[in-house]
């Protein structure tokens, strides 16, 4: 038996005693240093493979560098932990790991939809027919999951990787449908004791209702003013019910109500609030997201007539039941949503005549196309283009609209062929209504336009009081408002903690398209049924209410789709040690350009899943399954840029037994990966392929 | 008494040396002369093989090269009747020969048996004295005393480290552990090395007797050599080596009498370049996958299954026994300037003789390169050598005067390494070799740390698109902070030395890479960087060139004097430039 006398080492110019034997790693550990590694375990001997855990000591010939997960202690050794050439060199080893990390931390539909809602998440629930635990994924970045199953623009489907090889996962009828699967509405997660703080949110459209939801669970006391009597904002104002049943909307809201948001309805700012009179009462912050419902201009003479009208006044009249009927002919101006909007409000309220009428041609119309596709179904008639010049008035009352007929031109700022006139060519249009609905424009108020909001955090130039939504950015989508209203409650939140509006920067990922971009090689579809549509009713049928224009879906074809996403993104994304080094390091993937492996994944044996793209060859799990399972089922293989890991079992063997009773018990292998390359994979029946008739 | 000795290394049997050892005796049957026939390992002029050596009363000792099965008859007849060498075949003997330089340049030490002894017949090489420094050993000296006597030599290890052989020994006895291993490395994996194969092939006994001495200096009994699948002849003749030895007692229980015992195993390697470092070696001989691990703890404290183990290289061991005979002071060639001993290399490239040569410490690069390598074998100048192999570094033509020591290679940032020498001329683009040598460490990388699975690959990248043309500006300094990166962040001497000739031809040979980024290739070798131009002036339209060029880039007009290339059609393969006899056709 021997007593280990304890040796003097000098660390980053510090004198300190360590135990003999002990590994420098160690030694920095205990005396509070942080140094990564992404290959040692302390459950096994040093590797030394990774090579980001290097400090240097002095040597004769002087500092070297060495691993310090395998360099012992030695009487009188000087280390030093955090020179630029050790920093350097792990950036390096990062950059170099990352080089060849044909993976996506994130999926593109999550990445690229505007409240990063975590897609194949909730689409796993959906396969699974847990409705309950795909609206409560949906909910962590995204408060109003049955509203924007209806409205979203989708972006995520345009991105999604089943693209590649025919169509892509039908992810926003598969938040519908799991939002109309709910009996109730589900209650919303539980808050985080009270703060204190008080917060006004002023407007209740989706920027607000957002807001308010995310500042409540922080624990702020909320309250919600809107001009309208009842909460909602466009989507109860402006979006007609055929595409937003009132009900599904007010399922959203009784979830914001249970987590104590007091709803203030009939306030105008201006008229019946003011900021200062908010804070006066006792609010803290103050978030201003009045929306844009203002319509742009024509600028033509007698726009202010009588039988001229905007486009989202008239469907703000016909959804708080103003505007009832109407009769006559009604052009539309303009080739957006809210223009569609309108004509098909128009169609359903017994107008003669429905045209919209549109500078470009149907290619360029910035609304869905879906839209207008149901639009032109319902009978609305799409006159493209042509150019408002003059409004023709008689007894101060509109006549006709004078139009000018336009050609495409060169391609402008905004990538779409730019209108030309005719010369010579004009038509004079008689209409009894003429909604224009050329864009919309917030009214008047602190940061109207972005002017003076800080466009990360949503401050304005006021200390305490933040805008957001539509009302900054100008007229957006639901979902952009949602996310605007996520992200100013968390600055809010961290002003009235901190004192300081905070947004965190995005954690830095791996993308393949960095790397190069996926081909259908890469992404082989799981399922090989059609893409889930979900049926219309009749147009005939549906101008003649505002009831849902939709029908549902059979649940069974839901789950059935939802079993086709390819869940892109990384199941070990809050865990991974490699991207997390990437944020301590500061390190972006995307350094060296070169060859990069592709490898499909596979399914070592059932509920061990191995994703070579992700691996890196760090052999944890190797030595793991041989140094403390003693089954040796991982080999590392191959040499250079190739090697690679095999699981190398012989079915039967005495190995194969050690390997099962360890996967039974928690799988080292698995628990030892540092990334996503070795995952547990759900042994589930696959799903049937068969489709509801 | 008469001799005819057929010489049978790799290089002897390739080039067709055992057809003539088939009907040697059958020749000289017809020619009714008495002669004792028998096999010797390789000489060193590899490139005039097959060559037979043919001693008798008359003409003594001759060498002759480019004996084939066809001249044979002939050959015996002119030296075994006629009693005349013919003087296009002889390489040495009573008269004077180019190649006589070859030789008489050398100082045979390590070689000192291969070509004169048969290396299948053990009492061959106890006629030339073998195992005498064994048997001196084993009743004269104790096992500190050969430590002593090899330490005091000087002796250093010739497998690239260039470690103190008798401080090795030394370290081990200090180890506490009785139960120590010697191993033997054999597991040559350079390109174009192939030192030790002919050690092997040529006189296997020496290096079996060096690993004896060795194992009863350090108190190892038992022993492994650990050599290359991929040489079978080295394999097969250390095997009937070791069958001898034990039959004789020189091998085995109680070896010569003695109370020292010592057994030997030939393991064989798959041929893994990173299993020729000690800990990759151990670990392969352990069953293992062949990886590197970190050092400390060394093998003499730990090493195979944790015992304390030496490991020496073919070469080092072959030294041994001489050194043990003939004394400490019996390394000291020169002036004492420079490192004891012998090293011997693989030489190859553009010298006129190319073979294995054995030269003393301090012989400069342009000795070995001129005198015994008879200077560039093509009408250009040499202008640089690469030593070392693929851990190694070219070194340009001033530097030609750099002896061959361990210090003064380090300083150029090339090393002594394993032996390794390529000659190379003008042709010879310095982007391109080095793009070869990152190609093979990238490829024999064990992939374990991330610098040389990764960065190395890199690396080659990058040489791979200044070679293809398409390098981009900063590429040169990424190279450079990259291969300063996989040198120092790397565990074991493979991805230590990997960057070495990248970093060498970067210091050397850097405007050759500036001007690969400028769209040429000075030497004329990356193809997407020349074009082949007959020059009008020299052209004699002889149109040879026309005939081999594979696209029909060369005017078909019979009349069309001079030719001229199509630059449109050309693929620069180079065809036209190496058959033309009259030197018209010029890169650019």
């Amino acid at each position: 038996m021997s007593i280990d006398v304890p040796v003097k080492v000098s660390l980053d110019g510090r004198p300190c005693m360590a135990r003999a034997g002990q590994t420098l790693l160690e030694l920095a550990r205990e005396r509070g240093l942080s140094i990564p590694t992404l290959c040692h375990d302390d459950r096994l001997e040093p590797e030394a493979a990774c090579w980001l855990c290097i400090v240097e000591v002095q040597t004769p010939g002087g500092w070297q560098v060495v691993p310090s997960c395998a360099t012992k202690v030695t009487d009188g050794l000087q280390v030093r932990t955090d020179s630029e050439v050790i920093l350097a060199g792990r950036r390096q080893a990062l950059e170099l790991l990352l080089s060849d990390h044909y993976a996506d931390c994130v999926a593109p539909c999550t990445l690229t939809c505007p409240a990063g809602v975590d897609v194949p998440g909730y689409l796993e629930a959906v396969s699974r027919g847990q409705w309950t635990v795909a609206i409560e994924r949906i909910r962590r970045t995204n408060p109003l999951p049955s509203v924007c199953g209806r409205v979203c623009p989708h972006t995520c489907e345009a991105v999604c990787r089943l693209n590649l090889s025919g169509e892509p996962a039908a992810i926003n009828e598969i938040k519908r449908l799991a939002a109309d699967q709910l009996q109730e509405p589900l209650a919303p997660p539980r808050a985080l004791p009270s703060s204190g703080h008080r917060v006004a949110v002023v407007g209740a459209g989706p920027a607000g209702l957002s807001a308010s939801w995310f500042l409540a669970l922080q624990g702020h006391s909320v309250d919600l003013y809107d001009a309208h009597e009842r909460p909602g904002g466009l989507l109860r104002y402006g979006i007609p019910a055929y595409r937003l049943p009132r009900d599904v909307l007010d399922a959203d809201l009784v979830a914001l109500e249970q987590l104590g948001v007091r709803f203030h309805g009939g306030q105008r700012l201006g008229r019946d609030l003011s900021v200062d009179g908010l804070r006066a009462e006792g609010h803290d912050a103050v978030f201003v997201a009045l929306g844009a419902w203002q319509a742009r201009p024509l600028r033509l003479d007698g726009e202010d007539a009588e039988g001229v009208m905007g486009g989202l006044a008239f469907l703000e009249r016909v959804n708080d039941g103003t505007t009832t009927s109407l009769d006559g002919t009604v052009a539309v101006i303009g080739g957006g949503n809210s223009a569609i909007d309108a004509s098909r409000a128009a169609i359903r309220l017994g107008a003669s005549r429905v045209q919209v009428l549109y500078r470009r041609d149907r290619d360029q119309m910035p609304a869905f196309p879906q839209e207008v596709e149901a639009a032109i179904a319902e009978g609305v008639e799409l006159v493209c283009l042509v150019a408002p010049v003059g409004l023709a008035l008689q007894e101060g009352r509109l006549r006709a609209v004078r139009l000018q007929r336009m050609r495409l031109g060169p391609v402008d700022a905004s990538g779409r062929p730019r209108p030309v006139p005719i010369e010579g060519e004009e038509l004079t249009l008689e209409v009894d209504l003429l909604l224009t609905a050329v864009g919309e424009l917030p009214g008047e108020g602190p940061g109207a336009w972005g002017e003076g909001v800080d466009a990360a955090t949503g401050a304005t130039d006021v200390p305490g009081v933040f805008a957001g939504g539509d009302f900054v950015t100008g007229a957006s989508t639901v979902v952009e408002a949602i996310a605007s209203g996520r992200r100013v409650a968390v600055s809010i939140d961290t002003w009235l903690r901190q004192g300081e509006a905070i947004q965190p920067p995005a954690p830095r990922i791996s993308r393949r398209v960095t790397l190069g971009a996926p081909t259908a090689e890469d992404c082989p579809p799981r399922l090989e049924i059609p893409r889930l549509e979900r049926p219309h009713r009749p147009a005939q049928e549906r101008v003649r209410d505002f009831a849902d224009e939709t029908l549902d879906i059979d649940p069974a074809a839901g789950r059935a789709e939802a079993s086709r996403c390819l869940k892109c993104g990384c199941s070990s994304f809050s865990t991974c040690e490699l991207r997390a080094q990437m944020d301590a390091l500061g390190v972006e993937q995307g350094a060296f350009d070169g060859e990069v492996h592709r490898y499909l994944p596979e399914t070592l044996r059932p509920g061990l899943k191995l994703d070579m793209n992700k691996c890196i060859r760090c052999t944890r799990c190797v030595r793991m399954c041989r140094d403390v399972v003693g089954a040796e089922a991982l080999e590392f293989v191959l040499r250079g840029f190739d090697s690679r890991l095999l699981f190398a079992m012989q079915p039967g063997s005495a190995a194969d037994t050690l390997c099962t009773r360890c996967l039974a018990s928690g799988g080292l292998c698995v628990d030892t990966c540092p990334t996503g390359a070795l995952t547990f994979e759900a042994v589930v029946p696959p799903p049937t392929p068969e489709r509801a008739p | 008494m008469n001799q005819a000795l057929v010489s049978l290394g790799s290089c002897g049997i390739a080039a067709g040396g055992l057809k003539v050892w088939e009907t040697l005796e059958q020749v000289l049957g017809g020619l009714g002369v008495r002669v004792h026939t028998g096999i010797t390992g390789c000489t060193g002029l590899c490139y005039r093989e097959p060559i037979l050596r043919l001693v008798s009363e008359e003409l003594g000792d001759c060498l002759y090269g480019d004996v084939t099965a066809e001249v044979l008859p002939g050959l015996l007849e002119a030296h075994f009747l006629e009693r005349r060498s013919p003087p296009e075949l002889l390489l040495a003997g009573p008269t004077s020969t180019p190649e006589a330089a070859f030789l008489q340049s050398q100082h045979r030490i390590v070689l000192r048996n291969c070509g004169h002894i048969d290396p299948e017949s053990l009492d061959h090489y106890l006629a030339a004295g073998g195992y005498e420094a064994l048997r001196q050993a084993l009743t004269e000296m104790t096992p500190e005393q050969v430590v002593q006597t090899v330490e005091a030599s000087g002796l250093r290890g010739r497998g690239g480290g260039g470690f103190s052989t008798g401080r090795k020994w030394a370290l081990a006895r200090r180890s506490p552990e009785r139960d120590r291993v010697m191993i033997c490395n054999a597991d040559e994996g350079d390109p174009g090395a192939f030192m030790d194969r002919n050690v092997l092939e040529g006189d296997p006994f020496s290096v079996l007797e060096g690993m004896t001495l060795a194992a009863y200096a350090i108190g190892a009994r038992s022993g492994f050599v650990y050599v290359r699948e991929e040489y079978p002849l080295a394999v097969q003749r250390l095997h009937r080596a070791v069958h001898q030895a034990r039959g004789r007692g020189l091998l085995g229980d109680r070896i010569l009498d003695s109370d020292f015992s010592f057994e030997v195993q030939i393991k064989r390697g798959a041929g893994a370049f990173v299993c020729g470092e000690e800990t990759a070696l151990i670990a392969s001989l352990e069953g293992r996958r062949g990886t590197p691990r970190r050092r400390p703890p060394f093998p003499v404290e730990s090493g195979l299954w944790g015992r304390p183990t030496v490991i020496n290289n073919v070469e080092t061991l072959a030294n041994v026994p001489y050194v043990v005979q003939h004394g400490a002071s019996s390394l000291h060639l020169g002036d004492g300037d420079h490192d004891r001993g012998t090293k011997v290399f693989s030489l190859a490239g553009d010298v006129a003789r190319t073979g294995m040569v054995e030269v003393p410490m301090g012989m400069t690069l342009r000795q070995v390169v001129e005198e015994i390598g008879g200077g560039s074998s093509t009408s250009r100048p040499l202008k640089a050598v690469q030593i070392g192999g693929p851990s190694g570094g070219c070194l340009p033509a001033s530097l030609f005067d750099t002896p061959v020591d361990y210090q003064s290679l380090g300083q150029t940032g090339a090393i002594m390494g394993s032996g390794g020498m390529i000659a190379m001329d003008s042709t010879r683009c310095m982007v391109d070799v080095a793009r070869y040598f990152q190609a093979f460490t990238q490829e024999e990388s064990c992939g374990k740390c991330t610098f040389c699975r990764l960065g190395t690959k890199r690396m080659l990248e990058i040489l791979e698109r200044i070679c293809a043309g398409t390098g981009r500006p900063g590429d040169l300094e990424k190279l450079e902070v990259l291969a300063e990166q996989v040198r120092s962040n790397s565990l074991c001497g493979l991805g230590r030395s990997a960057p070495n000739p990248v970093l060498t031809t970067l210091r050397y040979f850097r405007e050759e890479y500036e001007a690969h980024l400028e769209g040429r290739c000075p030497a004329g070798r990356c193809r997407n960087l020349v074009e082949f131009r007959i020059d009008p002036f020299i052209c004699e339209g002889c149109a040879s060139c026309r005939a081999e060029c594979s696209v029909a880039a060369i005017a078909i007009d019979p009349l069309a004097v001079p030719l001229s290339i199509d630059a449109s059609v050309c693929v620069r393969c180079g065809g036209c430039f190496e058959i033309c006899s009259f030197s018209a056709v010029a890169v650019q």
